[in-house]
């Protein structure tokens, strides 16, 4: 089950164009065990992992969503912790469904990709999200206030994007966040005073958005 | 904010009077980057800012600033 579903992945995402073959995606390497194949991370024989970095992945993101969140809820064979997809060629967007199926999922990374559309509200069901790296592709729309639920978020880089509206007063709630990088979007409006109650936040870089208001002495 | 090391504001459309005290507060801050707003009267507030941070308690490292455009480091600690 867990087989078909990588190779379905590969042939969905343009898999013999992929920069890195690595050990097992290729027809004629499939026989090893899903857990020497590139990218893929196994935990007692659960799916934990799926590292596809710089890979020359093309086409919807959704292939490996939608495929990822069947094998989850499936129960037994994956229980995904980590998925990075950085900088490759993917398209399309991120299927609020799939990504509430994740709920073990504790860094999400697709930065430097071609996505679209908003960013799900629905990352707030991945309760033990500590890392989400969305920087780099063309998202739009406003930063889901319900972000401000994942409380374990340490990091959290939208950069790059399309964003707009306000900054979440939600993301206050945020005490274990140590960066927050929001720069290069179209955000409006003043930093909420609430956010002077990050006490662990060492980064805050949001430059060059269009926030406005004045600055108060207890930032 | 008692953590933060590096804050980036520059390029927006703040306004209004720079937090003078509350950004030579923060006992880690080692970059500020603030240009390019509409806050009243950089200059003043730039130079407000070096005799602020120089008041403030003794840092172990440098302080990055930004404030007109160019970067400069306004306060060095003793020995730097």
């Amino acid at each position: 089950m867990l087989k078909s579903g990588l190779v379905l992945i590969y042939d969905g995402l343009k898999g013999p164009l992929w920069r890195d073959q690595g050990p097992g995606w290729a027809a004629s390497d499939r026989k090893r065990s899903v857990s020497n194949w590139l990218g893929v991370v196994m935990v007692e024989g659960l799916l934990v992992g799926l590292k596809l970095t710089h890979n020359n992945l093309k086409g919807d993101v959704d292939v490996i969503l939608a495929k990822l969140a069947a094998l989850e809820t499936l129960g037994g064979v994956s229980a995904i912790q980590e998925l990075n997809l950085a900088s490759n060629a993917l398209t399309g967007s991120l299927a609020p469904r799939a990504i509430a199926t994740f709920t073990s999922l504790m860094v999400f990374c697709t930065p430097f990709n071609l996505l679209t559309g908003e960013i799900p509200s629905t990352f707030s069901d991945c309760g033990a999200l500590a890392v989400l790296n969305l920087q780099g592709n063309s998202f739009s729309g406003r930063i889901p206030p319900s972000l401000g639920l994942c409380v374990n978020l340490r990091v959290l880089h939208l950069y790059s994007n399309n964003l707009s509206g306000p900054l979440p007063t939600e993301l206050a709630a945020l005490d274990k966040l140590i960066e927050l990088r929001l720069w290069d979007n179209h955000l409006t409006g003043p930093i909420p005073v609430e956010y002077s109650a990050l006490s662990r936040l060492k980064v805050l870089h949001l430059a060059n958005n269009e926030l406005s208001g004045e600055v108060s002495n207890s930032k | 904010m008692a953590s933060l090391e590096y804050l980036f504001l520059n390029d927006n459309k703040f306004r209004g009077v720079l937090p003078v005290t509350g950004l030579a507060a923060m006992p880690r801050i080692r970059a500020m980057y603030l240009a390019n707003n509409d806050f009243s009267d950089m200059e003043a507030a730039a130079a407000a800012l070096a005799s602020a941070l120089r008041d403030s308690t003794a840092r172990p490292h440098s302080v990055e600033v930004n404030v007109v455009g160019t970067s400069t480091h306004l306060y060095e600690p003793s020995g730097y």
